[in-house]
């Protein structure tokens, strides 16, 4: 187990955190041992898929659940023994958004507010904030997905927090409400908050994360800046169009790259620098009308270190296993 | 932002307890509670209309000739009956001087309130203690239920505090609607009296032993509430709660008491009712004592009291452990 970085320099640090449960007689580990690192300020995704352990180890952040071992720090303090000195600086949404479903979501504020010791006046200041001036006074149990999400990001505002988590954000949200959780947090990142985010929906947090970390099965498999990481992962498939593609495809296999037909009259090349696939096709007389180098996203590098989906499982056939253990740090 | 204490925790729980709408129909059905036993207690305390005073003193008649005819008979036959008694039993008294009918042995007994008024709270009483406890369990469940307990405590992270406010509101809360159920059935029933011309003689004591019921019930309500709370916390549902509140009171204590009578100063149902009611009486199967020396063979019923201060510190020890194992198990459970 690592040493916990300096103080000052993460929102968030975790070492050898680990939480088993008995799930029908059997021990299940939910997080096995992670070593996580959220830097201060920006947004930070926590990636993985589904059953990685995400939720259970925010919880573990937020004191909600008591792990089996291992050190938690939340803004420099010792988590769960020093939670209640650093809680007000932290406004966390743990999957979906729970409130009493009977009273309305400014009495939902409101009690939250005088719990805390926050001037009521903030309540209505907020929920401006969110738009939902206009419907503070119905019953929670009307809102839709997206208001719950609104109130819930309402609730974390309430303290002025200098860590702001969201878990799966936009789960169930429309293409709007995606939008507007994307803006707040790149607002809350720009205000100086540090944002951390899980979530499974890559583009999601490509769009928005400054760096990641990836998990699975309960372990860190990696963790850095996204560009960082995409730069690590390497090029991507080259999209290549040329004449005889048949002809093509067998020329640039025999020089050792990858290569599978695009499904629209070309090629994608894997393995190969865009000018190395140019001077061998030309050397043989096979001229290019296209070619796209391709670029690797954070879904590849994801099913690739995580090793679920299409992808992950053809890199463990093509004798590259999913790698574990950091590969990236910022 | 500055956390508030543990007072400032119970303020926003008790306005949180105030705002459920579970909360006003449990005291609703309270109040309602309370109008269906003055209701109760008009019809009954209502003068005997003249048509049973009629058939009082048709039956009163046919009685006297009777005794007139047979009364000797009788006292001779209570007489044997009592001798015989009076082997098992030294203390037996039949009454066998006192047989001859007498006119308000026959006359509908119209109750008045100094005789019955105890009585007529009590009736209301064991339903509140009910209500006491269902609004206890469910201020909890209904929290855990809706997951608002895990937004609860990203706010208010201190588990003891948490647990402390909302166990004592559930105690404190109960009392305005109990109090007010409790002054409806007393207000109802003195009113319901009057009307009927049935009050009695109501002296200082009276009052004072009437209102010493009265807070006994009120402490009662606090404790089944707070005990509510705390087995909301460890069951996690209210039908898990309600089911082992009301299934122990059903079927442990009634099983138990069933087959082991002289287990039932250790009941709670038993206890409870020894407080609310100042003492609790139950019988008990005992070898029948020597009667003049002579020893005795058989079973004999004896009777038994559970004081009102048995009961009182069985329940008290309930509930201080039961709320002591909620806290303990709230402070280390995982909150989903």
């Amino acid at each position: 187990m690592t040493e916990l970085p300096p103080a000052g320099t993460t929102a968030v640090s975790t070492r050898g955190l680990r939480k088993t449960y008995r799930h029908r007689g059997r021990q299940v580990v939910a997080v096995g041992g992670l070593d996580l690192d959220v830097p201060l300020g920006g947004v930070h995704g926590f990636l993985g898929p589904n059953g990685a352990g995400k939720t259970t180890t925010i919880r573990m952040l937020l004191g909600l659940i008591r792990p089996d071992s291992g050190v938690v720090r939340v803004l420099d303090r010792p988590v769960p023994q020093e939670l209640p000195e650093v809680v007000g600086r932290v406004g966390a949404i743990v999957e979906s958004p729970k409130f009493f479903p009977a009273f309305s979501g400014r009495r939902n504020l409101e009690l939250l507010a005088a719990a805390i010791g926050t001037p009521p006046a903030r309540v209505d200041r907020v929920l401006a904030d969110v738009g939902l001036a206009d419907r503070a006074s119905s019953p929670f149990r009307t809102y839709s997905l997206g208001m719950k999400q609104r109130l819930a990001i309402a609730s974390t505002l309430l303290k002025d927090p200098d860590l702001v988590i969201f878990d799966e954000p936009t789960n169930g949200l429309d293409p709007a409400g995606i939008h507007e959780v994307r803006q707040t947090m790149r607002g809350l990142a720009a205000a100086g908050k540090t944002v951390l985010v899980s979530s499974h929906i890559l583009a999601e947090v490509e769009q928005v994360a400054d760096t990641v970390s990836i998990v699975t099965q309960g372990r860190l498999v990696a963790s850095g800046r996204v560009a960082d990481l995409l730069a690590a992962a390497g090029a991507g498939e080259a999209r290549v169009g040329v004449e005889r593609p048949d002809e093509a495809a067998v020329l640039l296999a025999a020089r050792g790259w990858a290569v599978r037909p695009d499904g629209a009259g070309g090629l994608l090349v894997g393995g190969a620098a865009p000018a190395d696939i140019t001077r061998a096709l030309a050397d043989a007389g096979l001229y290019l009308h296209e070619l796209a180098p391709g670029r690797a996203d954070l879904e590849q590098v994801f099913l690739a270190l995580t090793g679920t989906g299409a992808q992950g499982t053809a890199a463990a056939h093509q004798g590259r296993p999913a790698p574990h253990g950091r590969r990236a740090r910022a | 932002m500055s956390a508030v204490g543990t007072a400032g925790l119970i303020r926003v729980e008790a306005r949180r307890f105030r705002a459920r709408a579970a909360v006003r129909w449990l005291a609703l059905l309270a109040v309602v509670a309370a109008l269906v036993v003055v209701t109760t207690v008009f019809v009954s305390a209502r003068p005997p209309s003249e048509r049973a005073i009629a058939d009082a003193e048709q039956q009163y008649a046919f009685a006297q000739e009777d005794w007139a005819e047979n009364g000797e008979q009788y006292v001779e036959d209570c007489r044997d009956g009592e001798a015989l008694e009076r082997e098992t039993n030294p203390d037996a008294d039949w009454g066998c001087d006192d047989m001859e009918p007498r006119p308000e042995l026959y006359l509908p007994v119209q109750p008045t309130l100094a005789d019955s008024g105890p009585a007529w709270l009590s009736g209301a009483t064991t339903f509140l203690m009910l209500l006491a406890f269902a609004a206890g369990v469910t201020s909890v469940t209904a929290e855990i239920g809706s997951g608002s307990l895990g937004t609860w405590l990203t706010f208010v992270p201190r588990r003891g505090r948490v647990y402390a406010s909302k166990v004592a509101v559930a105690a404190l809360g109960v009392l305005p609607p109990t109090a007010l159920a409790l002054a409806l059935t007393v207000g109802g029933s003195w009113a319901a009296a009057t009307v009927n011309d049935a009050v009695g003689e109501l002296t200082t004591a009276w009052w004072a032993d009437l209102g010493w019921q009265a807070l006994r019930a009120l402490a009662a309500a606090a404790v089944l509430g707070a005990v509510g709370a705390a087995l909301g916390f460890l069951a996690r549902s209210a039908a898990g709660a309600l089911g082992i509140g009301i299934g122990w009171l059903l079927l442990v204590d009634g099983v138990l008491t069933g087959f082991l009578p002289q287990l039932t100063p250790w009941t709670v149902r038993a206890s409870l009712t020894a407080w609310l009611d100042d003492g609790y009486l139950y019988w008990v199967q005992v070898p029948c004592g020597p009667v003049d020396g002579v020893p005795q063979v058989g079973i004999c019923s004896a009777e038994r009291t559970v004081s009102m201060l048995h009961g009182g510190v069985l329940l008290a020890v309930v509930a201080t452990v039961l709320v002591a194992l909620g806290a303990l198990v709230f402070r280390r459970r995982d909150v989903d």
